[in-house]
């Protein structure tokens, strides 16, 4: 019986999530990690996950990822230091880590890790996804630009303009509100400091990323809209539930809102072409 | 006269229709193939009950103004390709297929 439980409630894209821990050290630095993602304790959560130590049985170190659906349960394994189990139906899961080298960065790198992932699947019911992007909103609207690493997500980011506010530079939130396709931050930020605000923010523009000697916007067919946001979607086969919702999540955002592939050079003039 | 081939599309593949083209996302892998407006005809009909002579004289012939001859050797060609993919799935028997999207 454990004598005492810390809970930390978090929230992104009106999802709470509430944490269950039993000893203070890996709360107090998740609870600063993730402060500006606190939602009330009191607030209504989407699930519960518990925190506990391992050891961890049979996972190879070597693999640094492995995610698996078995039985209903979805299992996401980080070599031998940390492992989510989440129950869809029951909305409960559960994070067992090896107490080796806990809290430090690299560890809580992991965690955020387990988190995107519990968030990826929580947000395919209400129709959302992840994706690797950065977005930002300017002029009440929100702007999301996709790409891998290397793509130009935290260049683009670091020239928006004075008034614009990057939301994040690294993974982007998108779900629909009340029929209208929603950004918003997430707690898994990249190279910059980004301004987080629990608020969502309309989307007006999705942007394809790449490098060219010209700064170029060209809009993209539905198929091919669709083609290159897959290509960035936290997307995890294996379910065919969980495919077929992230393809109709995808499509359905395509037919709401315009898709450009944008090449640009590094200017801050590359931001007058867009909206 | 040809051979009796039923088509079906494989289980745990996602699709959807999108204006002229249809989006397939493998389940198994995550490949994602678009079909053009003809390939995307033959997909939709894929229903593992209907043979593949009956879909180029129901949905190619009278829509895309094609010979029969032609229209079935690039269906037939089409089909192999997408069954090579594992997205496809090809019987001289009726078939069970996936789901509607």
């Amino acid at each position: 019986m454990k004598s005492h439980t810390l809970a930390l409630s978090l929230e992104t894209a009106d999802l709470g999530v509430r944490l269950l821990f039993h000893e203070g050290s890996l709360y107090q630095s998740l609870r600063r990690r993730y402060a500006d993602y606190h939602s009330s304790p009191k607030a209504s959560a989407v699930c519960e996950v518990e925190v506990d130590d391992g050891p961890l049985q049979g996972h190879d170190p070597a693999e640094p990822v492995e995610i698996v659906l078995r039985g209903g349960r979805w299992l996401m394994r980080q070599g031998d230091a940390l492992e989510l189990e989440y129950d869809p139906a029951a909305r409960r899961g559960r994070i067992r880590r090896n107490r080796n080298g806990i809290e430090s960065d690299w560890f809580l790198l992991l965690f955020d890790s387990a988190l995107r992932f519990l968030y990826s699947l929580l947000l395919l019911p209400a129709g959302g996804f992840l994706m690797h992007a950065a977005s930002a909103v300017w002029r009440e609207r929100a702007l999301i630009f996709a790409g891998a690493s290397g793509a130009g997500k935290t260049t683009i980011s670091r020239l928006a303009p004075p008034d614009a506010i990057v939301l994040d530079d690294e993974i982007s939130c998108l779900r629909p509100v009340n029929h209208l396709w929603t950004a918003y931050t997430t707690p898994f930020g990249g190279a910059l400091g980004v301004r987080s605000s629990r608020k969502g923010s309309p989307v007006a523009g999705l942007y394809l990323l790449a490098h060219g000697e010209q700064t170029r916007l060209t809009p993209l067919g539905p198929a091919s809209g669709v083609q290159g946001l897959l290509r960035n979607v936290v997307l995890f086969p294996g379910d065919p539930s969980v495919v077929r919702a992230v393809l109709n999540a995808v499509c359905d955002l395509v037919r709401e809102i315009p898709v450009y592939r944008l090449e640009f050079r590094p200017e801050p003039s590359v931001w007058e072409m867009l909206l | 006269m040809k051979p009796i081939i039923y088509i079906a599309r494989a289980p745990g593949v996602a699709w959807r229709r999108l204006e002229d083209e249809v989006i397939v996302l493998s389940g198994s892998d995550s490949s994602l193939f678009i079909l053009n407006a003809v390939a995307g005809e033959i997909w939709e009909a894929a229903d593992g009950k209907t043979t593949l002579s009956d879909i180029v004289v129901r949905r190619i012939i009278p829509g895309f103004e094609v010979e029969f001859e032609q229209a079935y050797e690039d269906a037939a060609e089409f089909v192999r390709a997408l069954a090579d993919e594992g997205i496809l799935l090809v019987s001289s028997q009726p078939l069970d297929g996936a789901p509607e999207p």
